[in-house]
C-alpha cells in the first residue's frame, strides 16, 4: 500500500470516529474514573484501532468494534485502588469528570465517592457493561453487540453487578440515615398500612 | 415474600413500587439495609447523570497527541520491523486436477517499538538551600502513611526532590506535605515521569490466537524458558528458548520457532529486550507467525503478488512490499519486506 492510500486509510478512521469521539472521550474517563487516565486510555486505544483497522471488515460495525478496544484496553490498564482515585478527584478540580450541581464540596464529592465505591466492586467487563448502561444509556440490543452475549446474559450480567454494587454500599448506609429514610422512602400507602 | 426474593427485585431497578416489598422491607431491617443501599446507588447515578460534564477535547487535538505517539513508537532506530524470505516450494505436479497450494509462512520478527508513557510523577524544589532539622525519612513516613509507597527523596546541592509519586494529584499533596514540615513556600515544580515501554505494532495487531503472553513477575529465567517453551507447543511451535539478563538489569528472551510447513521447516530467530522497569516490563509478548497461504498455479508474478497484498491486508498488515524472484536454483522466491513509514 502506498503512503498515499494509508493516509487515506487514516483519513477514513478518523472520519468514522468524530461522530463518536465526543460521547467515546466521556466513556473512557468515567470508565477510567478520572479524566487523565480516561483520556490516556482513549489515546491508546484510537492508536491500537488504527494499527488494526485493516481488519475491519463492514464499517457500520465500526462503534461496537471501537468501544470493544477501548473495553479491552481497559483491562489491561493497570487500576488504582478507589481510595486513590477518590483522593484524587477531591479538590482536583481539573482531573474531574465533570461538575455536579451542588455547590457544597462535601455533597458534591459524596455521589462521585459512592459511585466510584460501588462500580470498583465490579470487575473491568462489569464496569463498563454498567457504564454504558446506567450512564451512557446504551439499550440492551446494543450492549448484547459489543460484548457478543444474548440480550438475556446482558441482563443477568447488569443484575449481578449492581447487586455487587449494592453490597459495597451497604457500609456506608448510616445509622440515622437508613432509619430516616425507613420513615420517609417507604411509607405505605394509608390503606396496605392499615391493613398490615 | 422472602429475603432472597427481596433481595432479587433490589437487583431490578423498577420493582421500587412493588407493594410486597415495601410491606417486607418494613419489618425486616437487614432487607432495609441492602434497600438504603440500592437508593444511595440510584441516587449517585443519578446525580452523575445530572451533572455538567467535563469538556471533551477537540479532535485535531486528539490526533494530534495520536500522531505524535504514532511518530515516537516509529522512531528511526526501530526502523526495520521485519524482513523475511518466503521460500515457493515448486513442487512437481503429482496430482492432476489438484491446483497447487503453496504456503508462505511469515514470520514476523518482534523488534520492540519502545514509545514514551507517562508512569508517574515527582516533585522538585529548586535552590532552597539548607533545610535546618529536616530529614528527608520524615517526608517518605508522611507519604508512606498517605499511602504512597517507594517514594524517593532526595536533597541534592540545594534542590529538593520527591520522585516515585504514581498521580499528579500525589505530586501535589506531597509538595504540600513538604512546605508543611519546613515551612518552605518556594513554588513545586512537578513533573511527569515518562518510560519507554516496549510495544510492537504487529503485537497490536495480531489477534489473541496469534500472540502467546506471558507474565514473567517473580519468575526465574529457566522458568519463562519453559513458560514459553509450553505456550509455544500449544500453538504447534516447537521452539528454543533462550531467556538471559544483562547487567543493567534488562531481559532478553532470544528463539527459535519452527513449524513443519509440508516438507520443509522453516525457522526463525527472534529477540526480544525488555526495556524499562515500569508495571508492564514483567510481560512477554510473542507474535506468531503469520500464515498466508496462496495459490500460484497458473498466475503472473504480479497477480501473486497482488494475492499475497490482499491476504496480508486482511492481516492488518497494510504495507507490505512484496517482490518475487527466480532463485538459481529455478525456485520461485517471494520476499515480503514489511517496512514502516518514515515519519521524518
Ligand atoms: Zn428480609
Amino acid at each position: 500500500m502506498s503512503k498515499n492510500q494509508m493516509q487515506a486509510v487514516s483519513e477514513k478512521f478518523w472520519k468514522l470516529l468524530e461522530p463518536i469521539h465526543s460521547k467515546a472521550e466521556g466513556f473512557c474517563r468515567r470508565l477510567a474514573g478520572n479524566r487523565d487516565d480516561g483520556d490516556d486510555l482513549y489515546q491508546e486505544a484510537i492508536l491500537a484501532a488504527l494499527a488494526k483497522f485493516g481488519t475491519l471488515r463492514d464499517e457500520s460495525a465500526f462503534k461496537a468494534w471501537f468501544y470493544r478496544i477501548v473495553v479491552n484496553g481497559h483491562k489491561n490498564h493497570r487500576r488504582l485502588p478507589w481510595w486513590r482515585r477518590v483522593i484524587e478527584q477531591i479538590g482536583q478540580g481539573d482531573n474531574d469528570i465533570g461538575d455536579h450541581q451542588s455547590h457544597d464540596p462535601s455533597e458534591k464529592y459524596a455521589a462521585r465517592r459512592y459511585l466510584e465505591i460501588a462500580l470498583s466492586a465490579l470487575k473491568s467487563n462489569e464496569r463498563a457493561l454498567i457504564v454504558l448502561y446506567e450512564l451512557e444509556g446504551w439499550p440492551v440490543a446494543d450492549l448484547a453487540e459489543l460484548f457478543g452475549s444474548p440480550d438475556g446474559t446482558i441482563k443477568a450480567r447488569l443484575s449481578r453487578a449492581r447487586q455487587k454494587m449494592r453490597k459495597a454500599l451497604i457500609p456506608l448506609v448510616p445509622q440515622d440515615e437508613k432509619n430516616k429514610r425507613r420513615e420517609d422512602g417507604y411509607e405505605l400507602p394509608e390503606s396496605s398500612a392499615t391493613a398490615e | 415474600m422472602n429475603c432472597r426474593k427481596v433481595r432479587r427485585l433490589l437487583n431490578d431497578k423498577n420493582s421500587i413500587n412493588n407493594l410486597d416489598l415495601i410491606r417486607h422491607l418494613k419489618a425486616c431491617p437487614s432487607c432495609a439495609r441492602e434497600a438504603s443501599a440500592s437508593e444511595l446507588l440510584a441516587s449517585a447515578l443519578h446525580q452523575e447523570l445530572k451533572a455538567q460534564p467535563s469538556p471533551e477535547t477537540p479532535l485535531n487535538i486528539v490526533r494530534a497527541k495520536v500522531e505524535a505517539m504514532s511518530k515516537q513508537k516509529l522512531s528511526r532506530e526501530n526502523t526495520i520491523m521485519s524482513h523475511l524470505i518466503l521460500g515457493f516450494n515448486r513442487r512437481p505436479r503429482l496430482l492432476a486436477g489438484f491446483g497447487l497450494a503453496l504456503m508462505v509462512f511469515l514470520f514476523v520478527t518482534l523488534v520492540p517499538f519502545p514509545y514514551t508513557r507517562t508512569v508517574g510523577y515527582a516533585v522538585s524544589f529548586e535552590k532552597i538551600g539548607n533545610i535546618g532539622g529536616f530529614a528527608p525519612e520524615q517526608l517518605s513516613n508522611v507519604l508512606g502513611a498517605m499511602g504512597y509507597n517507594d517514594i524517593k527523596v532526595t536533597l541534592n546541592g540545594g534542590d529538593f526532590k520527591i520522585a516515585g509519586l504514581p498521580t499528579r494529584q500525589a505530586a501535589r499533596e506531597a509538595a504540600l506535605a513538604f512546605q508543611k514540615l519546613t515551612g518552605i513556600t518556594a513554588e513545586p515544580i512537578i513533573s511527569q515521569v515518562t518510560q519507554r515501554v516496549s510495544g510492537s505494532l504487529f503485537a497490536q495487531v495480531a489477534e489473541k490466537q496469534r500472540k502467546i503472553e506471558i507474565d514473567a513477575a517473580g519468575m526465574s529465567n529457566a522458568e519463562i524458558e519453559n513458560a514459553i517453551m509450553q505456550k509455544l507447543a500449544e500453538a504447534g511451535y516447537q521452539a528454543k528458548v533462550s531467556v538471559t539478563t544483562d547487567a543493567s538489569g534488562e531481559r532478553r528472551v532470544s528463539l527459535e520457532m519452527s513449524r513443519q510447513a509440508g516438507d520443509s521447516l522453516q525457522q526463525e530467530q527472534i529477540t526480544i529486550k525488555n526495556l524499562g522497569n515500569g508495571p508492564d516490563s514483567d510481560k512477554i509478548g510473542i507474535p506468531l507467525p503469520i500464515q498466508v497461504k496462496v495459490e500460484t498455479e497458473g498466475k503472473t508474478d504480479a497477480e501473486i503478488i497482488q494475492e499475497v497484498k490482499d491476504k496480508l491486508a486482511a492481516e492488518g498488515i497494510t504495507n507490505p512490499e512484496v517482490t518475487v524472484t527466480v532463485g538459481p536454483d529455478g525456485k520461485k522466491r517471494v520476499e515480503v519486506k514489511v517496512q514502516k513509514e518514515e515519519h521524518r
